[in-house]
């Protein structure tokens, strides 16, 4: 395990993978507050004749809930396609094979590539709330940092749950691009589920993200408290994500190489 | 099976059966390694040696049949830990992350083995020396040529001190001397480790293998100690140089229309005869060239090779094949059908 865990994190800093989620999610913590920042300017300037708009005035909630929005997007999006080819791409390159002829378990291997890089994609998530926390307060004015933590916190189990998705996904086809093209669907396919059945949004996946986001308080909504919804959403989450590493592994179980 | 030893085996399979959807790579192979041999797995390509090697090192499951390695069945995510600590081996194209250092490398697989830090590098700095990569030890892999893949592949599969080694095409990207050097290695762990070894370089084979297995369309033609397999499968045979071409044809004709003469080659400036009966060469051969008036200017028994085996079994396969064929096509009732 130690050996396996070693050389995981070791890959991380060698193939500069770990610079990466980390740049995307700051870009984004940077980026989120700043187009709120600079959208009435941009709205005015490409203001047409005749046409008048009337903007709300923007606060710390929204600038922060732009970054957010972005995480859901292309923060997952980056996450995905990091991690489209865990398994394939070891599996295509012929690493895996030459692991498993060594003496390591092949529950060894998921559960320890999904808990350093699980590890890596939510300190990365954390890294850009940072950012986007700084920047709102520089921009606009300073924001809760404790609803900031917990809103990250529930965030955290969405941007889990799509990373263990897309390692499953991953362990079941040869090709990392199939795995990162099917990883996308649940971007679009659980934030509808709460349109088939009201309590399938509050407490399905996408509760914890949505839930979250209310706690901030933005568009002109006063900042909601935390109910139990968001939280038991993210404990499904979490479970659903044990489901995914199990599933991982029983796929790799008995793979041929 | 020939060949069938007192020495329990090592490795073994029995039955063993490999579809690939429709192409059968392993038809019912019975292996038999003796414990510290060296077998040497021939075939031409696409005869099934990387298969059954992989079956035997439980990377792919058997369609039919089992294999057994160190007395135990091998299966893909089955086979114990214990198994894997006891066998090394070796893929035709060794697989490396490529952003780590040869002796990284090394000690990474020193670790998976359970040796402590410390024991991991003192391995790897030895394996280093032994497959002749000491100099680019700190080298990233990334950089490293297929010849130098393959030598960090031997020394990985080693790493575990294994029992069982299994090796695909070990010097296959060599240059001459570091084949040498590889398979000097291979030897020197002769009866401290049970090696198999597939290759269709025959040479490679001759000089390291004691036993050998010859394998042609996923079936084992043959198996056994090299000296039995080679005083079995060849026929004796003679070396005639010969002056002048002409000549040369003139005997050559001359020899092949004798009866106890099996073939006749011609082979750089001299000519090979092959004979079903050396008696018959010491009572015909001096008259048979004092009536030519050939100018001999040497005459000797030639020593069989692995390549004869080989090639007499392939060809008398390719002659089964053929004789069957013909007489699947034959029409029913023209009573050519066994």
């Amino acid at each position: 395990m130690r050996a396996l865990l070693h050389k995981e994190l070791r890959e991380l800093i060698k193939t500069a993978r770990l610079a990466i989620l980390p740049v995307v999610f700051v870009i984004l913590g940077i980026t989120g507050p700043a187009l709120i920042r600079l959208l009435p300017i941009l709205l005015e300037n490409a203001q047409t004749e005749g046409i008048d708009m009337t903007l709300p005035e923007f606060g710390p909630a929204d600038a922060f809930a732009s970054y957010l929005e972005m995480v859901r997007q292309m923060g997952l999006l980056a996450v995905i396609l990091v991690f489209m080819g865990f398994v394939a791409g070891e599996r295509r390159n012929g690493m895996l094979a030459s692991l498993f002829v060594k003496p390591v378990s092949r529950l060894e291997y998921v559960v320890t590539r999904w808990a350093v890089n699980g590890v890596y994609v939510m300190a990365s998530l954390f890294v850009g709330s940072a950012v986007a926390l700084a920047y709102t307060f520089l921009l606009f004015a300073p924001i809760d940092v404790g609803a900031v933590a917990r809103v990250t916190l529930l965030y955290a189990s969405y941007v889990l749950l799509v990373f263990s998705w897309t390692v499953f996904l991953s362990s079941l086809f040869v090709h990392p691009a199939a795995a990162g093209g099917l990883s996308v669907i649940p971007l679009f396919v659980l934030p509808a589920l709460g349109l088939l059945w009201g309590p399938l949004g509050d407490y399905g996946p996408y509760g914890a993200v949505a839930g979250g986001t209310a706690t901030i308080g933005a568009a002109g909504s006063p900042a909601e408290a935390l109910g139990s919804e968001p939280l038991i959403s993210a404990a499904l989450n979490l479970g659903l994500c044990v489901a995914l590493v199990a599933g991982t592994y029983l796929r790799l179980r008995r793979m041929e190489l | 099976m020939d060949g069938q030893e007192a020495t329990p085996a090592a490795i073994e399979s029995h039955g063993l059966t490999r579809d690939f959807r429709r192409t059968r790579a392993v038809d019912d192979l019975n292996l038999q390694v003796p414990k510290g041999e060296i077998y040497g797995f021939l075939g031409p390509n696409g005869a099934g040696k990387t298969t059954t090697l992989k079956i035997l090192a439980g990377l792919i499951s058997p369609t039919a049949g089992k294999a057994i390695v160190a007395g135990e069945e091998v299966r893909p995510g089955t086979s114990s830990l214990d198994l894997r600590r006891r066998v090394g081996f070796l893929e035709e194209e060794p697989r490396f992350y490529p952003w780590m250092r040869a002796r990284e490398s090394l000690v990474f697989v020193g670790r998976l083995f359970g040796f402590e830090a410390r024991v991991a590098e003192v391995r790897a700095e030895g394996l280093l020396e032994a497959v002749g990569l000491a100099d680019r030890s700190d080298d990233k892999i990334r950089g490293f040529s297929r010849g130098m893949r393959q030598r960090l592949g031997i020394a990985q599969a080693l790493v575990g001190d294994p029992e069982v080694l299994l090796l695909d095409e070990p010097a296959s990207a060599l240059d001459p001397i570091g084949r040498k050097e590889i398979l000097d290695l291979i030897a020197s762990l002769r009866g401290q480790a049970t090696i198999i070894m597939s290759s269709h370089v025959l040479d490679d084979v001759q000089r390291v293998a004691g036993w050998v297995g010859v394998i042609r369309r996923g079936r084992l033609l043959t198996q056994g100690p090299l000296p039995r397999l080679l005083g079995r499968f060849t026929r004796p045979a003679y070396r005639l140089d010969i002056r002048g071409s002409d000549e040369r044809s003139r005997v050559s004709r001359a020899l092949a229309a004798e009866s106890w003469c099996v073939e006749v080659l011609e082979e750089g400036s001299g000519l090979r005869l092959v004979v079903e009966d050396p008696a018959a060469v010491e009572s015909r051969m001096p008259s048979l060239l004092a009536e030519s008036a050939a100018p001999l200017q040497g005459f000797r028994a030639v020593t069989p090779t692995l390549e004869d085996v080989f090639l007499q079994l392939i060809g008398d396969e390719d002659e089964y094949a053929t004789r069957r064929r013909a007489e699947l096509d034959a029409p029913r009732g023209t009573g050519r059908r066994p």
